[in-house]
């Protein structure tokens, strides 16, 4: 069946518009947005490639600006294949994972070489190691079992055995990888690329990168510099990242395989979560009320499981391979062919509710660092150009701000939230005053490396990716935010989107215009202010 | 004179005691307290004085006491019916303003010769606090004779009268009998320099600890574990570096001393490794509780609240080693100084007036007692009576 | 729960047509094809409709608009089924072209009404469908999918009414016609039946939130049977200048339209209170609604 795929909407509303849909955290409400407000709607899923086994095979057997793979393979090689982690894509796909297509291809062919040193590498960089499940999901069973545990494993990035230091680039950055991929023959990074933040020279250098080589770029002042990270030629963190891929591709040999997918992000059962609601049928609607009214009344523990059992029917769109930036240039075109919405002028007033799930927490819990990173971080600089909300503009962000933290996958963020933003919010005094404590602190070494816990420095850089906000921003108002933690996090909280828009027409005036971002099904607007 | 008088009475004794669980408003009407005119105290032998409160703190061991909460450990050395109040400054009957050292030692008592503790000057261990010319007693403000803080006369005995330095301040003056109680809580520790500190509990008592750690000592991070707001900033302001909750306490030492942290399968969360002294001011079962499982090896957990009857695991003391120090009062310390002529010492260069933060007349002791009893709550540090009030 | 449920009945109009956003694009219709009403020509339905209409409807009509019949002996030979197709000044019309059928002819009617109109509301739909027989035809543009489902219907025996001004008429005048009667009639070669109906602007035109009542005249046209080798544009000519002579016939009489037609395409191309104007006709009774 084709699909017909129509492109992203800017709907203005007015009096016949039906209430708004927000993502509010572990659940969703409706609210109205007063007439004039603007919705952008992304666009729909693209039809997907009817055979990706096939594209996948033709990509690697025609790489660009690099030898097809076949030819890169033989035996007696050392080969290292790096796989992106469980951060993409946003829910977890419906299996099969486009990375077990494509590393079953990629062993395939491998194993026709005669490749017998072959080492699987989770590039979870400084995120929480990957479980036997999820690694298993992942893969795929066939993988798994010919792998797992020996030459299938998570990057520890604090561990002394199997870190290299590189080198220092032009710009005095250190270089630091692991050193199993560095030492490879052949280093094959297996990508997912669900927005125009991931992958190129972000792959390598951050995925298989140490708090040395990654604190170049994951700093505020790279961070405040980026405008933003969803546009890599506005965005010095991708700069800097850039500086550190070319350099390492100087002195390894590197195949890149990308993989795009479309933004069918919810199973059809969640059909109302992707849809405009003037769209809505009235069983859309019906879902839309059992729904919310089921998961309100569902215990705290039932509704995560839920939540984070939906697996997204996400597929494939496009697979490029070869080298790193010619690669990465076709993967960005074929993204935007899905992503990118055309927006005139920013406004006032910018709203967005903030999902159940983000990239860190995935069969986690989204915690209140968390939540700032959604919200602040993510879907603030989704934009290319200019953000939807002009400087001075207010933020208005659903989630009901819960003070919870998952123990195990962040421990760190914990103390992030208890001792170091109740001393600052401000980024540049955090960055000096607590960063390096967390970064060193042993036993949050010791968690990330024996358990299933986030690099102390994590929570430190989902502020950072908060700070171009917060430095734009002139107000942030969480609606049904939990008052004390909101408060903690330096924003202010409003019980009803109403009072929310009072309070931002103090900063913005009466006469505010309002942009929604209706989102996820994640988009990127382009924006001519 | 008029005064506040605990009488021994066990109906009251017991209302009080179920009044304090369910609704502690009732609690000052209660407790077998009565206000009213009585005899001045006589003067009991040599060397006694007449001393004319000026203020006179509500401590939080009297208040243990008007709940019925305080241990049953210390009633042979009490003397019903008495006049509480044992943080006193007053007037001599020439005018002198003095604070006075209420422990009442060998030398108060008359008794010859004093017994080992008190001719070392150790007057808070004495042994002979039941015998003598006055009624058993370990402070004024216990004993039957000598009448006490909250009423407008006591006798004290001349060992008991220290001076008050011109142009310190009634307030402060006040906090002085606490603050020996802290100083000496502090020395008792024996604090290398540079070592991490806990302070549990940032009530009179904490504060005051803190102040003495910074005038005494060369402690190095000094970590305040506080409830209330008015609590923390009072102990920012008197030189702890950080302030934490009592629900974070826990983690915030273990981030502070870089120790790794274990979450039982049972009970609280404890630290491999932690702080190196931990001071529990609060008088609190599950402050302590905490205090022994966040402080390090052969680390020390001085108690300086006044701990009741509780049931503690003690397994963390035992694995940890750890030297559990009480801290009583004062005396002479080993640097040969006496406790109180540090406490007044620190109190010139210490600003400690804004920690009393209410006073009361007698006549309102009810709503004084209540004050005290949530102080915290009410952002509130020292509940005293001024006796100048009519 | 309960808000929530107020929320989203205020806000997505329940049981009334969905209002289209301004700003929004011309929504790809879900009703195309998929609104399913073949239910309603069930027996059940059938007879539910049966008893709505001669009990309800049809007394309901004759009561406030008097309709004056005219021309049904030019249907004496026709055999069922056939396609009519009227013009359209109001929402009665439908009601007065099945009252100007033959008796035994409003069994078996099936009325085409706007997918974009009547079938964006499943409670409004599934009415349309029960009451008037209505199936979903998709007006803004050709679709192949209506016009198939339309077809079947006459094959299976279904007298299809339809309004092929694709709307009623702002003003009275006679609007552009689509060819789609005429595709369906080619199609299945059966006779194409033009009819004319006056009147029912005066009692319930179109906007108008009361009804009044008043006198309605229909008129029913020669049968036009499709020849064997005759494309749907061919027939669509034959079929205007059919309705329009009807027109005339309407309002003069049948020998004067013989000779020209007055009601011409869209009136005389001005504006619309000139177009009201030129009609000249006033209600004929000006009566407080259902008195």
């Amino acid at each position: 069946m084709t699909r017909s795929s129509r492109p992203g909407l800017v709907l203005e509303v007015d009096r016949r518009t039906p209430p708004v849909l927000f993502h509010n955290g572990e659940n969703f409400r409706l609210e109205r947005l007063p007439s004039g407000s603007r919705i952008v709607y992304p666009p729909e899923p693209l039809e997907a490639l009817k055979h990706p086994e096939d594209a996948i095979a033709r990509a690697v057997d025609n790489p660009h600006n690099a030898d097809p793979l076949r030819a890169k393979l033989r035996p007696g090689m050392k080969l290292t294949i790096a796989i992106d982690d469980i951060s993409l894509p946003l829910p977890q796909m419906q299996l099969p994972d486009a990375r077990q297509l494509v590393l079953e291809r990629v062993l395939t062919l491998a194993a026709e070489a005669g490749v017998d040193d072959v080492e699987l590498v989770v590039a979870n960089s400084l995120h929480r190691r990957m479980t036997e499940a999820e690694i298993r999901r992942m893969v795929g069973e066939r993988v798994f079992r010919s792998f797992w545990p020996d030459r299938l494993r998570n990057f520890d990035a604090e561990d002394p055995d199997d870190v290299v230091f590189v080198g220092t680039t032009e710009h005095g950055e250190e270089v630091e990888l692991c050193k199993r991929a560095f030492e490879s023959d052949l280093l094959i990074y297996v990508n997912i690329n669900l927005v125009a933040m991931d992958g190129g020279h972000k792959s390598v250098p951050v995925g298989l990168g140490t708090y040395r080589s990654i604190r170049h770029h994951h700093n505020v002042g790279t961070l405040l510099e980026s405008k933003s990270y969803m546009h890599p030629e506005r965005s010095a963190l991708h700069h800097s990242a850039s500086r550190m891929g070319k350099f390492l591709a100087d002195k390894l040999d590197i195949f890149t395989i990308e993989t795009t997918l479309n933004n069918a992000a919810f199973p059809s059962l969640y059909d109302f979560l992707s849809k405009r609601e003037l769209e809505w049928s009235l069983r859309d609607q019906a879902t839309y009320l059992a729904v919310t009214s089921g998961l309100k009344r569902l215990p705290d523990q039932m509704r995560h499981k839920l939540l984070h059992s939906i697996a997204s029917p996400y597929e494939l769109t496009g697979v490029n391979a070869g080298e790193t930036e010619a690669t990465h240039a076709k993967t960005l075109e074929n993204l935007h062919r899905q992503h990118v919405v055309q927006v005139e002028g920013q406004a006032d007033i910018m709203t967005c509710g903030v999902p159940y799930i983000g990239p860190y927490n995935v069969n986690s819990i989204m915690n209140p660092i968390l939540v700032v990173c959604m919200g602040l971080g993510y879907f603030f600089n989704l934009y290319r150009n200019a953000p939807l909300v002009r400087p001075g503009g207010v933020l208005i962000l659903t989630h009901p701000t819960p003070r919870a933290f998952h123990p195990v996958h962040h421990p760190s963020y914990i103390d992030f939230f208890d001792v170091v933003l109740a001393d600052s919010t401000d980024p540049k005094v955090i960055e000096q005053k607590y960063e390096k404590q967390f970064a060193e602190d042993e036993w949050y070494r010791h968690l990330y490396r024996t358990s299933y816990a986030y690099h102390g420095v994590h929570p430190f850089y989902m502020w950072y990716w908060a700070a171009h906000a917060m430095d734009y921003l002139g107000d942030v108002i969480f609606v049904g935010g939990d008052r004390a933690v909101v408060s903690r996090l330096g924003f202010r909280t409003a019980t009803t989107m109403a009072d929310a828009l009072e309070m931002a027409s103090e900063t913005v005036g009466r006469r505010a215009s309002i942009t929604h971002l209706h989102c996820p099904p994640l988009f990127l607007p382009e924006v001519t202010p | 004179m008029i005064a506040i008088e605990l009488k021994r009475s066990v109906p009251r004794y017991a209302a009080s005691k179920l009044a304090g669980r369910t609704t502690p408003g009732l609690l000052p009407y209660l407790a077998p307290l009565r206000v009213g005119h009585y005899d001045d105290p006589e003067i009991p032998g040599e060397g006694w004085v007449r001393v004319a409160p000026r203020l006179s703190g509500i401590c939080g061991s009297d208040l243990a006491m008007i709940s019925g909460d305080a241990s049953f450990y210390f009633s042979p050395i009490v003397s019903m019916p008495f006049v509480p109040g044992h943080e006193v400054v007053g007037t001599l009957d020439d005018g002198t303003r003095v604070v006075i050292e209420p422990v009442l030692a060998c030398a108060a008592r008359g008794v010859e010769p004093p017994c080992e503790a008190c001719a070392r000057g150790d007057v808070g261990l004495c042994v002979r606090t039941a015998h003598g010319i006055i009624a058993p007693a370990l402070q004024t403000g216990f004993c039957e004779d000598t009448g006490g803080g909250w009423g407008t006369m006591l006798v004290a005995h001349e060992s008991q009268i220290h001076r008050v330095p011109d142009g310190l301040p009634d307030e402060a003056a006040v906090l002085i009998e606490p603050l020996a109680c802290a100083a000496h809580a502090v020395l008792r520790a024996n604090i290398e320099p540079d070592e991490t500190v806990v302070v549990s509990g940032a009530g009179t008592m904490g504060l005051l600890t803190i102040a003495a750690l910074r005038q005494l000592t060369n402690a190095g991070r000094v970590i305040a574990v506080a409830k209330h707001g008015r609590q923390q900033r009072e102990a920012l302001r008197l030189g702890a570096d950080d302030v934490t909750t009592p629900s974070n306490a826990t983690r915030a030492v273990r981030l502070a001393t870089g120790a790794h942290l274990h979450s039982p399968d049972i009970g609280d969360a404890w630290l491999a490794g932690g702080t190196d002294v931990s001071f529990e001011c609060s008088g609190n079962a599950a402050a302590l509780d905490t205090c022994f499982r966040i402080t390090r090896g052969r680390g020390r957990v001085v108690l300086v609240g006044l701990p009741g009857a509780a049931k503690i695991d003690l397994a963390p003391v035992w694995h940890r080693e750890l030297d559990v120090l009480g801290a009583y009062t004062y005396g002479m310390e080993s640097n040969g100084q006496r406790t109180f002529d540090l406490a007044i010492g620190i109190a010139q260069r210490v600003d400690l007036a804004p920690l009393v933060s209410a006073k009361y007349p007698l006549t309102r002791y009810a709503e004084a007692i209540d004050h005290a009893m949530d102080a915290g709550r009410l952002d509130s540090v020292k509940v005293v009576f001024d006796l100048d009030a009519k | 729960m309960k808000n929530d449920l107020k929320k989203i009945a205020l806000g997505f109009r329940w049981g009334r047509p969905s209002a289209q956003p301004k700003s929004a694009p011309v929504p790809a219709l879900k009703t195309e094809g998929n609104f399913e009403t073949a239910w309603a020509r069930k027996p059940w339905a059938n007879t539910a409709r049966d008893l709505l209409q001669e009990l309800v409807l049809l007394p309901a009509l004759r009561y406030v608009a008097s309709p004056t019949i005219r021309g049904r002996e030019r249907l004496r030979h026709v055999e069922q089924p056939v396609v009519i197709a009227s013009n359209h000044v109001s929402h009665l019309d439908t009601g007065v072209v099945v009252e100007a059928l033959p008796q035994q002819w409003r069994h078996r009617v099936a009325v085409g009404a706007a997918a974009d109109y009547f079938f964006t509301s499943k409670v409004r739909g599934s009415l349309a469908a029960l009451v008037l027989g209505a199936f979903p035809v998709e007006r803004k543009r050709a679709s192949a999918t209506s016009a198939r489902a339309a077809v079947r219907l006459v094959e299976e025996g279904w007298n299809l009414i339809l309004f092929p001004e694709g709307g009623r008429s702002p003003d009275g005048w006679l609007q552009e016609m689509k060819p789609g009667a005429s595709f369906i009639a080619a199609r299945t070669k059966r006779p194409l039946v033009p009819m004319w109906i006056t009147g029912t602007e005066h009692l319930l035109p179109k906007g108008a939130k009361g009804l009044r009542r008043g006198k309605v005249d229909v008129l029913i046209g020669d049968p036009i049977f499709p020849k064997q080798k005759e494309d749907a544009r061919e027939l669509q000519v034959r079929f205007e200048e059919a309705l329009l002579r009807l027109a005339t016939e309407s309002t003069r009489d049948w020998y004067s339209s013989l000779k020209q037609t007055d009601a011409t395409h869209g009136g005389p191309g001005a504006a619309r209170w000139r177009r009201v104007w030129e009609r000249g006709d006033a209600p004929p009774r000006a009566r407080s609604r259902w008195d």
